[in-house]
């Protein structure tokens, strides 16, 4: 940080590395589940655990820590045009 | 990881999947029953949408976040309120009050820093009560934005309390205030479920509103040929979806609305009795004009004339209007900062106003206007509780005199305390602080040292040693870098209160754990401030639900009509819509229309009335296209525009603690069209000055057909290479609102 009165507060922000459980519903393009799907199950960590037999799955992501699966997530929505979304309905920090 | 957490981790986390893809479904309530979490309900801390959520706390920490499945959101969250638990946690929490001795910030106890804030604010208000200023937040809660109201108005007895909604939605106020005569939208996310037509001008929804462009997302594939129209100089996430995307000139939007308007005109897709009836035709100020001097307006604006200045083809702005004024299908609107931070930025609001007023199409389900909010609270804080320079609670006006009265009998204060004076906007009192005419400032709950446009200029005179800058809040930021005394607030989760988002729904957030250290939630600070002041009648409150029950009294008479959501309702219900007269009846949805808005008579002859215009006719106003305040030139040839990524939330303050989130595009880049990048041998990577007549800042490049020819873009999140160093602090002069998103700029090789 800069500025005559900076540099404070801010140093290197630590974080623990916590494991992380997610629910969540990834939302596709119409008929794209199926391929989607399987773009999804060679993704360590993600299990499906239901669809909608059109646009929508259900999925369990756990990752070793947050960042992983964050990008992993960003990565699909960036990278597959037929994914619109990833969106999560639960989040479990394993660490409490 | 301990197995039976994991296992009930994971459990959860499938069964609140499962329920949210088939809400019928009853699994996930009965498995968060189980176990050792305890659920309290809340909101999302971040942005306008203001999804219900519960929150996991065991062991006396927060480990859990789930979405309300029977709120509006239907269980969904997005990437960053899924990480909300870790917002709290970041090792640099403020937790003891620090006090500014020998340059440095040193910790000190409460006491004594309220004694000196104390001290400070009285000698200056003594001297001039225009010499103190409040500055909040749409982040603070609705009972800490109305007691610092009631502190400064009533107490110090200046105007000078604003907020940060002046620089995200003002413009949006005084769009509705000027069409409608009342702010606040008519419609609720409820349209979006019933329109055939969703045009998003303005806003990157699937960043900057996840889980409304989700909703947006299940209407297309829910409808029947529903259309997407999508306007913004950019492509983004959220132009994926669209049937149309229309690309143009930044600020040209406003040729471009005013073509589809002729386009509807000139195809005969007008209401024409809806016309007649509800409407009157304004230019400038005042509404004189008539239906004829309307559509002569217009002529000129043809879809020819608009791609000209815009660079739109014709025949996109045709089929956008056709779709629009398609007859027997809904239409909805929606907008957020592409159109509200421009110094035209009212008159893009009424732009989009118009085109629902002519063909009819608003007060229908399906057919409305709404703004999106950008934070969680600047409607129910700082809009309805007058958090605005201008303003008094619920709708009134500082400057009409009939208004002042009411307040004063509702405060129980002698006749002629509030002042008439005006008080200064957001840029206009920073700059009254650089000036020296305001002396002590108190910014609570917001990061205008990193936020405010052009904002080298303004952390001058927060610097100053002229300056006596409060800041509370709960992490060190690029505004408590500068502050004379910092107080150390409790954060979301750790204090009680309600937020008022978008759609008019007002939501209770519960206290789920304890701030840590010594920090307290703002509404105490405040209370205590204001008894060391001898303001102590104004505040006597013990709690923010004692507040609640005042504000109750304070909307009554008024057509907010909040009466019905009372303290007990909302512990209850996932939120109550306004007007909600009666606590066993649902608010309304249908603003303005009879027999959904309590303030509609039952004997009014028509299905809407436009009850905030003296002839309940809302207003079609004449808005030419007008340049922004700077355009690209031979000196600075880019257009600059500023926005949101999906990972980070306003200045970062928030994101950054969570780990997950300040490892992932927390860094600005520029990003920039490959044409431009290969004129001027510019990669990726590439480390680049961006130069304008304000400043300069370094960032990393970003080769991207996201951008157009000539435009560049930065995100507004990071706080070590602020955008805000070269952005203009130029602002519409009706809505005070900035103008964020245009300004010109050069590019160096740094």
């Amino acid at each position: 940080m800069t500025g005559a009165r900076g540099r404070e507060f801010f140093g290197e922000l630590q974080a623990a590395t916590r494991p992380v459980v997610v629910g969540a519903v990834v939302e596709t393009s119409p008929g794209a589940t199926r391929s989607v799907g399987r773009y999804l199950e060679r993704i360590e960590g993600v299990t499906i655990v239901g669809d909608d037999g059109r646009q929508r799955l259900a999925v369990v992501w756990e990752a070793s820590e947050g960042q992983v699966l964050l990008e992993s997530a960003r990565a699909l929505v960036r990278t597959r045009e037929d994914v619109l979304g990833v969106f999560p309905t639960f989040v479990g920090d394993s660490e409490p | 990881m301990n197995v039976n957490r994991r296992t009930f981790l994971r459990g959860a986390a499938a069964a609140s999947a499962l329920a949210a893809l088939h809400p019928a479904s009853q699994s996930f309530d009965a498995m968060a029953s189980t176990g050792s979490m305890k659920w309290v309900k809340g909101v999302c801390r971040y942005c306008g949408t203001g999804c219900g959520l519960y929150k996991g706390v065991m062991d006396g920490k927060l480990v859990a976040v789930k979405g309300d499945k029977d709120n509006h959101n239907k269980g969904f969250l997005c990437l960053k309120g899924f990480l909300l638990p870790q917002m709290i946690y970041g090792e640099d929490r403020l937790t003891k009050p620090l006090v500014r001795k020998d340059g440095r910030l040193v910790s000190t106890t409460w006491d004594e820093a309220m004694k000196l804030v104390t001290s400070r604010f009285m000698k200056a208000a003594e001297q001039d009560p225009d010499s103190v200023a409040f500055y909040g937040s749409g982040q603070a809660y609705t009972e800490e934005s109305y007691v610092a109201n009631k502190i400064w108005r009533a107490g110090f007895r200046t105007n000078n309390i604003d907020g940060n909604p002046r620089l995200c939605m003002a413009s949006a106020v005084g769009g509705y205030v000027t069409t409608f005569g009342k702010d606040e939208p008519m419609g609720t996310y409820e349209d979006i479920h019933n329109a055939d037509v969703l045009f998003i001008i303005g806003s990157n929804t699937a960043e900057a509103h996840p889980v409304i462009y989700q909703q947006i997302v299940r209407r297309k594939a829910q409808g029947s040929g529903v259309k997407i129209i999508v306007a913004d100089p950019r492509r983004t996430p959220t132009s994926r979806i669209a049937d149309l995307h229309m690309t143009f000139k930044p600020n040209t939007d406003l040729a471009i609305l005013n073509a589809m308007a002729h386009v509807l005109v000139n195809d005969g897709l007008i209401d024409e009795k809806f016309i007649k009836t509800h409407l009157a035709f304004g230019e400038g100020a005042t509404a004189d004009k008539t239906w004829e001097q309307y559509t002569a307006h217009l002529e000129k604006y043809t879809p020819e004339y608009a791609e000209g200045v815009s660079g739109c083809p014709k025949e996109d702005i045709v089929t956008a209007a056709r779709w629009f004024g398609a007859e027997g299908r809904p239409a909805t609107s929606m907008w957020t900062m592409g159109l509200n931070q421009r110094t035209r930025g009212v008159w893009a609001n009424n732009l989009v106003h118009n085109l629902h007023l002519i063909t009819g199409k608003i007060g229908t389900p399906g057919s409305t206007s709404l703004s999106l909010t950008g934070q969680p609270n600047a409607c129910g804080g700082v809009r309805d509780q007058g958090g605005l320079a201008h303003l008094l609670p619920y709708g009134r006006l500082a400057a009409n005199p009939t208004h002042r009265a009411e307040m004063e009998k509702l405060w129980k204060l002698e006749p002629g305390t509030l002042p008439a004076r005006p008080g200064q906007s957001a840029i206009e009192m920073f700059r009254a602080v650089n000036d020296g005419n305001i002396r002590c400032l108190w910014v609570m709950c917001t990061n205008p040292g990193q936020s405010l446009p052009n904002v080298e200029r303004y952390r001058e005179g927060m610097r100053s040693e002229d300056t006596f800058l409060v800041v509370s809040d709960i992490y060190p930021t690029r505004t408590t870098e500068l502050a004379d005394v910092v107080l150390p607030a409790a954060a979301w989760s750790e204090k009680e209160g309600v937020f008022g988002c978008t759609e008019r729904r007002y939501q209770l957030d519960a206290k789920a754990v304890d701030p840590p250290g010594q920090a307290r939630p703002d509404f105490d600070i405040l209370c205590d401030f204001a008894r060391r002041c001898g303001f102590g009648q104004l505040v006597p409150f013990k709690t923010p639900a004692g507040a609640w029950e005042e504000i109750l009294q304070v909307a009554a008479g008024t057509p907010y009509q909040i009466g019905g959501i009372t303290r007990k309702r909302l512990q209850q219900e996932p939120g109550v819509i306004w007007p909600a007269p009666a606590e066993d009846k649902p608010g309304a949805r249908l603003r303005y229309v009879k027999g959904e808005d309590p303030w509609v008579s039952d004997d009014w002859p028509h299905r809407i009335c436009f009850y905030g215009k003296p002839d309940n006719r809302a207003v079609v106003w004449m808005r030419p296209l007008a340049a922004p305040e700077e355009i690209p030139d031979e000196t600075y040839p880019f257009y600059l525009t500023t926005g949101r990524v999906l990972e980070h939330w306003h200045t970062g303050t928030m994101t950054m603690r969570v780990k997950e989130l300040r490892h992932t595009r927390l860094t600005t880049e520029l990003e920039i069209h490959p044409a431009d990048a290969e004129r001027l041998k510019i990669k990726s990577g590439d480390k680049l000055r961006v130069v304008s007549r304000r400043g300069s800042v370094v960032v990393p490049a970003l080769v991207s057909e996201n951008s157009a020819v000539g435009l560049v873009f930065m995100h507004m999140h990071d706080p070590d290479r602020m955008c805000n160093v070269v952005t203009i602090d130029a602002f519409d002069p009706g809505s005070k609102e900035p103008e964020y998103k245009i300004c010109a700029v050069r590019i160096e090789k740094a």
